[in-house]
């Protein structure tokens, strides 16, 4: 008897998920950035003896101390999940998953902590010295803790170093250096954390700019953005090299994401790299409509940014569905035949083996392995589901990229006005700055959506859609509980913003 | 009220929340929650990986 979903589930269990981490990701990237402004800011205090730098230490690290207060814990909840909604992915993925979470719940997280209590607490109770170094453990600490998860990210878009046992149904690792060297892994932790570096620079840049403008604490507010301008435009520089990394990466090991991110349908050599266009709604990629209203293009970058070569075939949605045997691109329904075959044969070794018939079971194993790679697809019932939300991806990879592009051209805005000019009379750049705190926010949020939403149907690339990952909850159980974090994050959300602008309007202590 | 008693009171709300009400009441464990052994586990994975919602027509069924 087949196990039979009701694809709602798999919808509101994606939902629920999606929900969770995109509340999660308000809360990690000002972590992860702001803990290293303030380690600079303490080491220049500690280096001068300056009080004005410490005070200022002490401003950013009490909404430092916000953020991390308000949003600790709301990542366990992703955990919850994956033993709730997700139980088949959790069990699959064995210890592959649960290794990097295990670091860095043992060494990330207690020096995270530990080194926390001393920063907040420990002001004239540990010496200068003694506390800054706590200060720059803890900036450690929190990069760590989002190294293991990214690690763990990254394993689901490139699986590697793993082999699947059939007796147990779970994923052993062969060789944690091939997950966690993975380059992809590499790039997405590089691109995830400069990205973050960046967003809490705009941050410290935009709430000194409110200072500035409401003519308060003038010398602390320039302090302050000079050093998150220059912290900023070096995440920034880095963050746009990681992210063609990224998109490198993207392009050799997850190309269907590519071709949505563009929205190309038809391959082509010497693709062009689309710098703004409309996609034609409700385009299908089998129908004849054209893919774009409007496409302004730079020829041959998509090729030369994704393979390094001017003349390279990029393939599109077409090629990857219907197959390019020119191109030596498969059909997905030839890998819809090898997955079926692949999901066949490991029951049948079981059966074969529960019935001691050992030469049935090792053909059943070759069988397996032979047909591994694609396992995911025997789960897909059409070619076309494994296309992802064209749109989606499309948009949120062009609101990131522009905006990490608008991002670079700002800190040079206000590393000149700082330096050269007398920042606190440019009023418009004050409040350009006050409002590009909800930008870095919006461009972190399209990252990861791009990053996300573009490999589906996939949990684990090729060999894990959502669809065999969900566990079989009744739909209304999840609803409930999707709902009730929805209050949960949004009263969390609103205690974050009343708190921190109440204590950004107190101003730093004199 | 200071900032870091609110901030206090937040996170123990929010632990209580979370570990009081969502683990143990909303969001169980499914594999632990219904199967005891790890072997037990498996065998139901198994079994909802080769059998969901696929139609199998290879010669190894």
């Amino acid at each position: 008897m087949n196990d039979v979903l009701d694809l709602s589930l798999v919808d509101w269990s994606r939902a629920q998920f999606a929900l969770t981490a995109m509340y999660h990701w308000f809360f990690v990237p000002l972590t992860l950035g702001i803990t290293f402004i303030i380690a600079i800011m303490e080491t220049i205090y500690v280096k001068t003896g300056s009080e004005a730098w410490k005070k200022a230490t002490r401003f950013w690290m009490t909404l430092f101390a916000i953020n991390f207060a308000i949003g600790v814990a709301t990542g366990i909840i992703l955990e919850f999940e994956f033993g709730t909604n997700w139980s088949n992915y959790s069990w699959f993925v064995g210890d592959i998953f649960g290794a990097p979470l295990a670091i860095e719940g043992i060494m990330a997280f207690f020096l995270e902590t530990a080194f926390i209590a001393i920063m907040f607490f420990g002001w004239d109770k540990v010496g200068k010295k003694f506390h800054l170094t706590a200060t720059w453990l803890t900036a450690i600490g929190t990069n760590l803790s989002a190294l293991w998860i990214l690690v763990a990210n990254a394993w689901m878009q490139h699986p590697a170093g793993m082999y699947f046992n059939p007796d147990t149904t779970r994923n052993e690792m062969l060789n944690f250096w091939e997950v966690f060297l993975s380059p992809v892994a590499i790039n997405k932790f590089l691109h995830t954390v400069f990205s973050s570096y960046t967003l809490a620079a705009i941050f410290v840049i935009g709430v000194s700019a409110w200072f500035i403008l409401k003519k308060r604490n003038l010398a602390f507010a320039k302090k302050s953005m000079l050093v998150a301008a220059i912290f900023g435009i070096i995440s920034s520089l880095y963050m746009a090299v990681t992210g063609d990394g990224s998109a490198y990466e993207v392009a050799q090991k997850q190309p269907m994401k590519l071709a949505a991110m563009e929205g190309l349908y038809e391959g082509r050599s010497n693709g062009g790299l689309t710098v703004f266009g409309i996609l034609t709604p409700g385009k299908q990629y089998d129908d004849n409509k054209e893919p774009f209203v409007v496409n302004l293009q730079i020829p041959n970058m998509l090729s030369l940014l994704s393979y390094r070569d001017a003349k390279a075939f990029v393939p599109g949605i077409k090629d990857l569905t219907e197959g390019n045997p020119e191109q030596g691109i498969p059909a997905t329904r030839e890998k819809m035949e090898q997955g079926k075959t692949a999901i066949a044969a490991l029951k049948s070794y079981k059966l074969s083996k529960e019935a001691g018939d050992t030469a049935a079971a090792n053909e059943s194993l070759a069988a397996l392995q032979d047909n591994f790679k694609y396992f995911g697809y025997g789960y897909l019932n059409d070619p076309k589901d494994n296309i992802p939300h064209v749109s989606l991806v499309f948009y949120s990879f062009r609101i990131m990229v522009l905006l990490g592009f608008y991002f670079i051209f700002f800190f040079l805005l206000i590393i000149y006005f700082v330096q050269v000019k007398d920042v606190a009379r440019q009023r418009w750049l004050m409040r350009l700055a006050v409002f590009s705190i909800p930008l870095a926010y919006i461009a972190s949020q399209a990252g990861w959506m791009v990053a996300e939403m573009g490999r589906q149907p996939w949990v684990i690339q090729d060999i894990m859609p959502t669809v065999a990952a969900v566990s079989h909850l009744d739909t209304s159980s999840v609803q409930i509980t999707f709902w009730l974090f929805v209050i949960l994050f949004t009263s969390l959300l609103i205690a974050e913003i009343k708190i921190m602008t109440r204590q950004i309007k107190i101003g730093p202590k004199e | 009220m200071t900032v870091g008693k609110s901030l206090w009171i937040i996170i123990l709300i929010k632990v209580f929340i979370l570990f009081f009400i969502f683990r143990l009441f909303l969001m169980p464990n499914y594999l632990n929650s219904r199967y005891s052994s790890d072997r037990d586990q498996g065998d139901h994975v198994h079994k909802v990986l080769t059998e969901r919602n696929q139609s199998n027509t290879s010669t190894y069924e």
